[in-house]
């Protein structure tokens, strides 16, 4: 459905956020990992069509995306990694405007749809007051439902959970597998278990680049028999850097548990896991790492 | 810690952009200000204590500005850059965090303030030949105004302003803040008579001392401490700690400690949340429940969302402006700068003279500067929130990245800017009506009111327009809005001087002078009004074509991807319609070339000048040449308003009247006339040179002395109100005046095409003109040959207008007729009169006629204004009857009196048989105010009536050559005009008014721009003709009695009317010299020769009641007098002559009659030498008030000190 390709991005600063990015992306929810400054929110920008590329294409259903933006904003709902709402005005009126924006033309329709927004959003009782004394969590639901407006074939969510709480997340993860069956969604997030949690098919984005994509489940297999683990005083944690790629460290009642990567067990009293997600990611990050050290 | 936080404060000071910006702007200002205030060319040094001090306290009004600006980037960036937390965590006290952030700012924008000195100091040292004087360079004076004066002004606004920051947090509050401490300034200092503000009316001593106490600027203190200060004393004093100016200073520093200590006490350094947020956990679980569940809807179609989107953003923008408080507060200062302006029309002093608060009077009043200003500078601003809003509320990656059509958010801001204006517009609208109930006037004109939103409307829309292009391509709000509004700066014709922009169709949505009258409509700029709004109405299209291609949707796109897009964005119609635009612009920017510079002659300033330069180059050499001179004229003038054209043919008799033949005639006619014929009888045209519009004759037998020739002429002239708009020469649908003696031909070489300005002679390599000669070797050099400034002649003419229209001009009227649907009317003048007293008039007229002893008077009015045409009957009939008593018969049968229309802004104009009246003037003057002294119609009329004999049958000898003509003009005019005061309003109210004019003297000495001159040689200076020659002539009159003087003005009259030997000043003084007693007249010298001023004031004063019940009055006076020279430089004289002394009994009666009815108990002259001299008076009755010099014969600064309230000892 959604393809990109070779898509390069060079700000006039010079940091290069996009390095030659191609994906392809079928129904479903998928997850783009990826630390801060990765060029996540910049991808998720394009797609959106609020930013161009300097090379490379993104087509959605064979639609062009550069070349016919508005083709695509009629099937796009997009909740932006930042955003910020209008002062005195009701979550209702807003959204309701918002509902005519994205041309919900017909009013009894329009009226259903966002009552029905408001309302999945938890929102539906406090519809009469200032979105702008919202709570984060408020907003960032505001956000969803904005993005779930008319009829969007292409779901596109930047970091959506940043600042939630574990209830207010739990719910919007359920909102949005819901919808995720039978359209593209797009979920940007420097949170494993987000992607763990929600997502059939996923990248690891570093430094603009693709550092693996994938089935979460599959890339975690690839990692079977090669995790090892064991609790060691703070200092001696150098020394294994040294020699192996370190995954986690991870305080354990005043020690430290530290996960590295190898074929064999690299010393006694190391253990050996089951691979996470959160290994992959970060074997992921580490082989950039190290790639950079080399260079 | 305070030092840190200081340091800090001052490194993010200087590090912004605005602080570079400010240290240019007032470095700049000051450069351009040195020498422009005070006069250009007077003998105050351009860097006098007091030019120092004047420039800066205007340009400190400025300083409210950079106090605004940084007063926010000192308060407000915490929250503009979500800092607030971190800020406000820190243990930092609040009064460290305030104090510091307070004198960072102070200090930030008092040094950017003081590139202004540095500026003027830069100016004053650069060698520029055209300067005027240059006082020795003092940097302390420099510093000695910054501290007292600008100091403690910016003081006290910074605090104002800090205490809105701090304590609303809002930027656009404080920006309002700052606008209306600016605004609010004019607007005082409109009611209070600041001498910053030309044409205000004098307040009352009261108000004006509450100003000078008040004034946050210190200027109003500052203009009273110097207001009679001589350019000796400016160049020399520096500003004194004294008086009501160190209570001024003390009182703006206590007030802003107050305000500081207030803003401690209440700023608490917490983060600003809307309290809703801390319910959040209650609403969390509310409504589990689903029921409705979210279906997804397909949005349909195309067309209907955009429109419905567009409404939505519309109504959305709307109702945000409204729901803005800044807005509101904007408004509501708009509608109380709109009342004052408006209330000021009709507002009542004892001496201003105010109209009625017509719709016009009230829309003239701010349609073309008020409203035009204060409009941009809101759109100019608002285009900046407007467009600029999605992403300062980062609102816009959620919007953008909707399918609604870009046209819609184009549209919806645009709408909503547009209707800023319309809002203002209609809020003047309200306080027009408002101000009209107020004064209880109910001639509501509806449309006129209407006619607001297109006149003052539409340019407004344009400026929207170029305001959203700005803020669509700046990467920067604040960037937006500064170049928006530097370009309109830039391109106003105001500024035309400087930037050299001037043709008209350069100068974005202005046309060429629009102005609104009852008698004329809009008719004088209205036609050219409508061509410019639709040239610069398809240009604006054009812009906004640009604005909406390259309006910014998402982020970060350079501006070649922009201009890439932009195309495709405008797609088909929008390029089809920029085509159709631009078919429009091309058309309507060719009819307005061609009628600015093709059917009339533009010339840009340089142009002209270098004309000029070129006509004396070219002709000078024909200046001393024999010319015969034009004893007759006959003209047949043809007006045809409706197609704002004129056409006349005429004849000259002309005659040698020198003493031998002459060969060769040089003739000029104003090139923007069509020369259908000019011939003269007996020549033949040798040369005509097209440019300056000469055209050189020689005669086939020479003119032999004596002997006369007749010239014919016929010439047309065509107004399309585009270009060469003249006030004194405009024929208009109703409302024609044409003083249009230069439109026929002039004999010789025309003095007055020449260059005058001194600089602009030198750049272009003329000779410096010659000054006057003092009066006295001037009148010895020419004695028995002098002559008048024009030709006398003979004159009649037939005038045409359409057949509703009256046409007057100055003669009998013989015979008036209607003929092929026009009238005509024959006028005959029965005796000479000067050439350049033609004139013309035409307009609808009703006409009130009346008759005393003999002279039929008629007044010519517009249907409408019809209210003071009685009084106007009343002072015609009393002033024929006191002059004709008095001075001498008045020499014609009939006089007239004619409305003239407003855009000549005429107050009063006399030529033979007729006197103008300004439609702006006594036709609409209020006279029904209780507070006025005296009636202002009735003083005006007499004051024009008395031109008939004094300016008509007195007129002086050529005042280019003699000084001191005006004094025979206008001062024996303000002498017959008090004489017939005092008759109408009694003694006391005319006292009143001379006092006005002493102390109107007095200022305008002060202002004076050369050196002051005694009044007998008075050239230009109204503060001399008018104000002076009140004082002296009343002074005089109390000395020799009204009937003395009378005579002696009758027997000037009779030795100097045409065609006896013309008057100089010099005559006057001969002539009063001879109704004198030997010893009074030295009186008459010293008033007309010299400059002598006097300080005399009451030293004690008591009164006792005697045994024999009698009172006696004890009182000392205390005298110094002075001899002052041009510049003010005085000598001290001794002083040993009589004072008038009067003593007043209480009471309501007449202060100046004797009677048992009157409150007068004594009035003599007493002598008085040395410094101070005691009096002891003895009355019959109970005195209560003692004035020394009641009749103002020593003209003083001050005359506070004069009297005395008795109290009973």
């Amino acid at each position: 459905m959604l393809k990109i390709s070779n898509l390069t991005k060079t700000y006039s600063n010079g940091v290069k956020a996009l390095d030659d990015v191609s994906l392809e992306i079928g129904l479903g929810m998928f997850g783009l990992l990826g630390p801060n400054g990765a060029g996540k929110s910049t991808l998720m920008r394009t797609i959106a069509t609020l930013q161009d590329a300097d090379h490379g294409d993104i087509t959605f259903g064979g639609l062009n995306v550069c070349e016919s933006p508005t083709a695509l904003r009629r099937q796009l709902g997009y909740l932006p990694q930042e955003f910020g709402l209008y002062p005195r005005i009701s979550a209702y009126d807003l959204l309701n405007h918002l509902a005519v924006l994205k041309g919900i033309s017909h009013k009894a329709q329009r009226k259903e749809q966002v009552a029905a927004l408001l309302e999945q959003t938890n929102l539906y009782d406090v519809r009469k007051r200032a979105v702008s004394g919202f709570s984060g969590g408020m907003k960032q639901r505001f956000g969803i439902a904005q993005a779930l407006l008319g009829d969007p074939k292409l779901v596109i969510v930047d970091e959506p959970t940043a600042g939630l709480d574990p209830e207010e997340r739990n719910r919007f993860h359920n909102m949005l597998s819901e919808i995720g069956e039978n359209i593209v969604v797009v979920l940007s997030t420097h949170i494993v278990e987000d992607v763990r949690d929600l997502c059939t098919k996923m990248a690891i984005l570093g430094d603009g680049r693709i550092l693996l994509k994938g089935h979460p489940q599959e890339l975690v297999k690839r990692l079977e028999g090669c995790v090892w683990s064991k609790t060691m005083p703070k200092e001696r944690i150098p020394h294994y850097r040294d020699q192996h790629t370190v995954l986690s460290t991870q305080l354990l009642a005043g020690k430290v548990q530290v996960r590295l990567l190898a074929t064999d067990c690299p010393e006694d009293g190391f253990n050996l896991e089951a691979p996470s997600l959160e290994d992959v990611y970060f074997e992921a990050l580490s082989r950039l790492e190290a790639a950079k050290v080399a260079l | 810690m305070i030092n840190q936080l200081l340091q800090f404060e001052w490194r993010y000071h200087t590090r912004q952009i605005s602080f570079v910006v400010a240290i240019l702007v007032f470095g700049a200002m000051g450069f351009a200000i040195n020498g422009r205030v005070g006069g250009m060319e007077t003998s105050v040094n351009i860097n006098s204590p007091y030019s120092i001090a004047h420039s800066l306290g205007l340009l400190s009004l400025g300083a409210t500005f950079i106090l605004t600006v940084f007063g926010n980037n000192a308060v407000l960036r915490d929250s503009a850059f979500k800092m607030s937390e971190l800020v406000y965590a820190t243990p930092v006290h609040k009064f460290d965090l305030l104090f510091a952030r307070f004198l960072g700012l102070l200090i930030a924008a008092f040094l950017a303030f003081s590139a202004a000195p540095v500026g003027m100091l830069a100016n004053t040292m650069i060698p520029m030949a055209a300067k005027r004087s240059i006082g020795p360079i003092d940097v302390g004076s420099y510093f000695w105004v910054l501290l007292v004066l600008i100091l403690p002004t910016m003081f006290f606004i910074a605090s104002v302003l800090f205490a809105v920051a701090t304590l609303t947090r809002n930027a656009v509050a404080t920006y309002a803040a700052g606008i209306s401490i600016y605004a609010g300034y004019f607007l005082s200092a409109t009611f209070v008579g600041s001498p910053m503000m030309a044409n205000t009316v004098p307040a009352s001593p009261e108000v004006q001392a509450w100003a000078s106490l008040l004034d946050p600027f210190g200027l109003s203190a500052f203009f009273e401490q110097v207001k009679h200060w001589t350019a000796s004393e400016r160049n020399t004093q520096a500003i004194l700690l004294s008086g009501a100016f160190l209570w001024n200073r003390l009182l703006v520093i206590a007030g802003a400690s107050c305000i500081l200590t207030g803003v401690c006490l209440r700023f608490r350094p917490k983060v600003v949340s809307d309290s809703s947020s801390r319910r959040n956990k209650k609403d969390r679980d509310v409504g589990k429940t689903n029921e409705r569940r979210y279906v997804p809807v397909t949005p349909i179609g195309q067309a209907a969302p955009v429109w419905n989107a567009y409404l939505h953003l519309t109504r959305l923008e709307i109702r945000s402006l409204f729901k803005s408080l800044p807005f509101v507060a904007i408004l509501v200062i708009w509608a109380f700068v709109v009342g004052g302006e408006m209330l000021a029309i009709s507002y009542h002093t004892p001496f201003s003279s105010p109209v009625f608060p017509t719709t016009a009077a009230l829309l003239g009043r701010i349609q073309f500067d008020v409203l035009p200003i204060w409009g941009i500078l809101v759109l100019v601003f608002y285009s900046g929130e407007l467009v600029w809003r999605e992403r300062s509320l980062h609102v816009h990656p959620i919007v953008d990245s909707y399918p609604t059509g870009t046209i819609a958010f184009f549209s919806a801001k645009l709408s909503a800017l547009v209707l800023i204006p319309t809002i203002m517009i209609a809020v003047c609208i309200t306080v027009g009506l408002g101000v009209q109930l107020a004064y209880g006037y109910h001639q509501f004109q509806p449309l006129l009111y209407l006619s607001l939103f297109y006149y003052g409307g539409v340019p407004l829309l344009l400026a929207a327009v170029l305001a959203l292009l700005f803020q669509t391509l700046s990467p920067n709000k604040y960037l937006g809005m500064f170049l928006c509004g530097l370009f309109l700066l830039l391109d106003s014709p105001l500024m035309a001087g400087i930037t050299g922009i001037e043709h008209p169709m350069l100068h974005f949505s202005r046309s060429p002078r629009l102005r609104y009258s009852d008698m004329s409509g809009y008719g004088l700029g209205g036609h050219a009004f409508n061509w410019y709004m639709l040239y610069w109405g398809s240009f604006a299209s054009l812009l906004s074509i640009a604005s909406y291609g390259f309006w910014p949707r998402g982020e970060g796109r350079s501006f070649r991807s922009r201009s890439r897009a932009a195309v495709g964005q405008v797609g088909r119609a929008g390029l089809l319609l920029a085509a159709l635009a631009l078919l429009v612009l091309v058309g309507s920017g060719g009819y307005i070339y061609y009628q600015t510079n093709i059917a009339s002659d533009y010339a840009s300033r340089s142009a002209r000048l270098d004309w000029q330069a070129e006509y004396e180059t070219q002709f000078k050499r024909y200046q001393g040449m024999d010319q015969p001179t034009v004893v007759a004229v006959k003209t047949e003038m043809a007006i045809f308003p409706e197609e704002r054209r004129y056409r006349v043919k005429g004849e000259y008799t002309l005659a040698n009247r020198t003493s031998r033949p002459i060969q060769k005639l040089l003739i000029s006619l104003a090139t923007d006339v069509v020369q259908h014929a000019l011939t003269v009888d007996g020549a033949d045209l040798v040369e005509y040179e097209v440019e300056f519009g000469q055209s050189r004759f020689k005669f086939e037998q020479a003119l032999l002395p004596g002997r006369t020739t007749i010239l014919r002429f016929d010439v047309e002239q065509r107004q399309s109100g585009f270009a060469n708009v003249s006030a004194l020469k405009t024929v208009l649908g109703n409302g024609t005046f044409l003083m249009n003696f230069t439109d026929m031909p002039v004999i010789g070489y025309v003095p007055n095409y020449e260059l005058r300005n001194g600089r602009e002679r030198r750049d272009r390599g003329l000779p410096a003109r010659p000054g006057m000669e003092h009066l006295e070797f001037a009148v010895e050099k020419t004695e028995g040959a002098r002559r008048h400034s024009f030709d006398w002649v003979a004159f009649e003419t037939l005038l045409s207008t359409t057949a509703t229209q009256t046409a007057l001009a100055p003669g009998a009227l013989m015979e008036e007729w209607q003929e092929g649907g026009r009238n005509y009317f024959k006028y005959v003048a029965a005796s000479p009169l000067m050439i350049h007293q033609i004139c013309y008039l035409s307009a609808r007229y009703h006409v009130h006629r009346s008759e005393h002893n003999g002279t039929c008077t008629a007044i010519y009015y517009h249907p409408k204004h019809g209210v003071n045409v009685p009084v106007m009957e009343q002072a015609l009939k009393d002033s024929l009857e006191y002059c004709s008593k008095h001075f001498g018969a008045y020499p014609n049968q009939e006089l007239r009196l004619a409305e003239a229309p407003a855009y000549t802004s005429m107050t009063g104009y006399t030529v033979p048989y007729t006197i103008f009246l300004g439609e702006t003037g006594a036709f609409n003057y209020d006279t029904h105010g209780a507070d006025s002294l005296v009636d202002q119609v009735y003083r005006t009329t007499v004051h024009e009536v008395a031109h008939q004999w004094w300016g008509h049958q007195v007129y002086p000898a050529d005042i280019s050559k003699y000084e001191g003509g005006m004094a025979l003009v206008e001062t024996l005019a303000r002498y017959s005009e008090l004489m017939m005061l005092e008759n109408a309003f009694g003694k006391s109210a005319v006292l009143r008014w001379v006092d006005y004019e002493r102390e109107r003297y007095m200022t305008g000495r002060a202002d004076e721009r050369n050196e002051e001159v005694p009044l007998y040689r008075v050239t230009s200076q109204q503060y001399l003709m008018y104000s002076k020659g009140s004082v002296v002539m009343y002074a005089l009159k109390e000395l020799l009695g009204e009937e003395a003087i009378n005579r002696a003005l009758r027997t000037l009259l009779q030795e100097h009317a045409h065609p006896k030997e013309p008057a100089t000043s010099l005559d006057l003084v001969e002539a009063l010299h001879k109704v004198a007693p030997a010893d009074q007249r030295r009186w008459i010298d010293e008033w007309f020769k010299e400059i002598v001023l006097y300080d005399v004031g009451m030293g004690s004063s008591s009164c006792k009641r005697l045994a024999d019940g009698r009172y006696q009055v004890d009182i000392s006076v205390r005298a110094k007098k002075h001899r002052a020279d041009g510049v003010g430089e005085e000598v001290p004289l001794e002083f040993n002559q009589d004072v008038d002394i009067a003593i007043f009994a209480a009471g309501s009666g007449d202060k100046f009659s004797a009677g048992p009815q009157g409150r007068l108990l004594h009035l003599q002259p007493h002598h008085a030498s040395g410094q101070e001299a005691f009096f002891s008076i003895t009355l019959d009755k109970k005195p209560s008030r003692v004035e020394i010099d009641p009749f103002n014969k020593m003209i003083e600064r001050n005359r506070a000190d004069n009297f005395v309230e008795l109290s009973q000892g």
